[in-house]
């Protein structure tokens, strides 16, 4: 898959599918970050309209791998599920060191574009087999809808 | 560092000089779309000059990334001239950073009406006189310490008869008499309100339990087919994007086509002003504007700006001259001042097991509600003044739902996941239009640091909430909340973030309207107390924000000022 990257480095694209693949893991109720094809929405979204975001995702995938490596011992893709959990909480709640502006704006950054890779039209790249949708019972754009479908149910 | 611009960084003299004409309308959107309309119709040689280009139906994806999230609207200038934001003067201005909630213009032929919400509520009268009312009633010291809150140079009655003329333009849909708080109208709405759904009558049922008021929320949205237009399918990408299907009030669905059908009126897209150059007599000359990678110089004998509530003071500010050595109509220092941004308060919301169908139709087909409005409760003992008016608004889309989850709830994995798959179209979602008063710590100016691609320092906006619309938001948050409980919900929650995202919300102020040339820009007419031959229109001119979205008013202002100035034209043009 990080093959067809186009802007991300792949040692930095193995780092971002590793968070996105926490941020949203694929479970019992289906497929996650991973299958709906999020790092190639961010990847791609990176060399267009968050092309002034490039150098911030450079900086702070690296600042990642190094306080994955200081705190735990290997880079954030070779930790185990629930010591990338534990990183990224740290990132969440501002402990993390080493990030700028600062490691809880870096996991904010992600987490939002984790959720528009998730959510946002598969044109962009993200959503594939619309994993993001069919989780969120969004049935897709519709160009009429008629007034049954807007009753309670 | 950017280069402090004036209008020299782009000399008139090296400008393609273009013939003559009566007017010169500077951005074809809400307000300069109307204009163009009345100018044309009464036979004034009129053209008009839009940064972005002409957009249509067929080019309008469903696609909330493209559309609300990047604003694929705004690339024509927007997007690379997005203003700085400050919460005080001794603060560092920054850029909003992407991803933040962001509400900016779009550019192209009809300007923010291609992509806004199309709520269209005339304000209340009270909102005309928010100082000399709230003194009455209250006394001077409810008057928030700071505030240069005053009364408006012109009432509802006046203004009437042009919210009237615009509902009538456009097409739009409500129902007369069924807000008794609304001010007095002529007739009903020219089209029936826009389909109720199970969500917007679960609250309407709610309130009215409550013993609220709850009403349709009048829209610029085609209920029925009008005026050779196709009416709403209520198909859920509406907000933030153009209408597919041509439903939408956007000025160029309507006054704009009207306008170019009398000969007298030719639109200019891709034509981005630059400045406002001033005679030696100190009137305005026309509009310097870059297309084509040239400059040109297209002289009239008046001018209309109409760029949105920010840029039109940006450009005043940019416009420097021997006359006005301080930016064009702004030697009384007052381009900039009492400027206000108007926070959306919002609430959402769950009610589990029970599904909404809310991924559909659009935001103003709404249940609304204006009990806490303007003066329409007793604010004894409340610490504020003002309300706004509430809306269980419809249209909810994919990522923004996804994005509004409850506090209890974690925000990322496995449990965030779930939640969502349980509850995600079980969510309703309430919103807030509320007032915001101006201060004097509140102003806009020109960044000395950041500009745009052409080197044009960016619009700098200094703005906090004060105490007052702190407890304003906070009171509208609850009364919000107690309706959703009241309509079954087990939990409600904030669902916009205030701040720094605030200052791109609506935006008012900043060329105020008023009789005192000490204390405003513009006089009752919106034009300029010291250029006689220019107008100045849009959420600019309002001297307090209203409790609702601005569009109609700033459509009625721009209707009236227009008419004005044609009536007026020996006066003006001297």
């Amino acid at each position: 898959m990080r093959a067809e990257l186009t802007v991300l480095t792949a040692e930095e694209g193995a780092t971002l599918e590793a968070v996105l693949s926490r941020l949203i893991p694929a479970d019992d109720l289906g497929p996650g970050a991973r299958e709906a094809r999020v790092l190639r929405f961010v990847d791609r979204a990176l060399g267009g309209p968050l092309s002034s975001l490039r150098h911030e995702y450079a900086r702070n995938l690296a600042a990642l791998d190094a306080f994955a490596t200081a705190k735990r011992g290997s880079a954030f893709a070779k930790l185990a599920a629930s010591d990338q959990d534990s990183v990224l909480a740290e990132l969440e709640r501002g402990e993390a060191t080493g990030f700028s502006p600062t490691a809880e704006a870096f996991f904010e950054l992600m987490r939002l574009h984790a959720i528009h890779g998730m959510f946002g039209d598969p044109v962009h790249g993200g959503n594939a087999g619309l994993a993001g949708w069919r989780l969120l019972g969004f049935h897709g754009p519709r160009a009429v809808v008629p007034a049954r479908d807007q009753q309670l149910g | 560092m950017g280069r402090r611009a004036d209008t020299t960084l782009f000399p008139v003299d090296g400008a393609e000089r273009l013939p003559p004409v009566d007017i010169v309308i500077v951005g074809l959107g809400a307000a300069g779309g109307i204009a163009a309309a009345r100018f044309a119709a009464r036979g004034m040689v009129t053209v008009g000059l839009e940064a972005g280009t002409r957009v249509q139906a067929r080019e309008f994806a469903f696609d909330e990334l493209a559309n609300d999230v990047w604003n694929a609207l705004g690339a024509a200038k927007v997007n690379h001239e997005v203003p700085t934001w400050r919460p005080d003067a001794a603060a560092e201005a920054t850029t909003a950073r992407e991803g933040r909630l962001v509400s900016l213009m779009a550019n192209g032929i009809g300007g923010g009406t291609i992509h806004y919400a199309g709520q269209h509520f005339r304000l209340a009268p009270w909102h005309f006189h928010v100082r000399s009312s709230t003194v009455a009633r209250y006394g001077a010291a409810a008057i928030p310490p700071g505030s240069t809150v005053t009364d408006w140079p012109v009432t509802y009655d006046e203004l009437m008869p042009y919210y009237d003329a615009v509902e009538r333009e456009l097409g739009v849909s409500g129902s007369a008499g069924a807000n008794p708080f609304e001010g007095r109208r002529s007739g009903d709405f020219p089209l029936p309100p826009l389909r109720r759904t199970g969500w917007t009558e679960l609250i309407a049922d709610a309130a009215r339990r409550g013993g609220l008021h709850p009403f349709p929320g009048p829209a610029a949205i085609l209920s029925q087919p009008y005026r050779g237009q196709e009416a709403c399918t209520y198909c859920g990408f509406c907000n933030f994007g153009g209408c597919h299907t041509d439903a939408k009030g956007s000025t160029y669905l309507n006054a704009i086509p009207r306008a170019e059908a009398t000969g007298n009126f030719s639109a200019v897209s891709d034509a981005r002003v630059v400045a406002l150059p001033a005679t030696a007599d100190g009137r305005v000359g026309g509009a310097l504007y870059l297309a084509g990678g040239r400059l040109h110089f297209q002289p009239a004998a008046a001018v209309f700006l109409s760029a949105h509530a920010f840029e039109n003071a940006r450009l005043l500010l940019l416009s420097r001259s021997k006359a006005f050595p301080h930016g064009l109509a702004n030697n009384s220092g007052q381009v900039g001042r009492n400027a206000m941004s108007q926070v959306y308060v919002g609430v959402d919301a769950v009610f589990p097991g029970k599904k909404l169908n809310r991924f559909n139709g659009t935001w103003p087909q709404c249940t609304s509600i204006d009990d806490f409005n303007g003066d329409n409760f007793d604010h004894s003992g409340l610490g504020f003044i003002g309300g706004g008016c509430i809306s269980a608004i419809q249209e909810a889309k994919p990522i923004a739902s996804a994005l509004s989850t409850p506090p209890s709830v974690p925000r990322w994995g496995s449990a965030w996941k779930a939640w969502l798959a349980a509850h995600g179209n079980s969510v309703g979602r309430m919103v807030a239009a509320a007032e915001s008063l101006p201060y004097e710590d509140s102003f806009l100016d020109l960044d000395p640091v950041v500009t745009d691609p052409l080197g044009v320092p960016v619009a700098r906006i200094t703005f906090r909430l004060h105490e007052q619309e702190e407890r304003r938001y906070d009171f509208l948050a609850e009364r919000m909340s107690e309706i959703l409980q009241d309509a079954g919900a087990t939990e409600s929650w904030p669902n916009f973030r205030r701040l720094p995202a605030a200052p791109f919300q609506s935006y008012f102020g900043a060329t105020r309207m008023g009789d005192d040339a000490a204390e405003s820009v513009t006089d009752r007419w919106c034009v300029a107390h010291e250029v006689p031959n220019l107008a100045i229109v849009g959420a600019s001119s309002f001297p307090t924000s209203g409790g609702y979205p601005p569009t109609a008013t700033i459509q009625a202002l721009a209707w009236r000022a227009a008419d004005r100035l044609v009536e007026g034209w020996d006066a003006a043009t001297g």
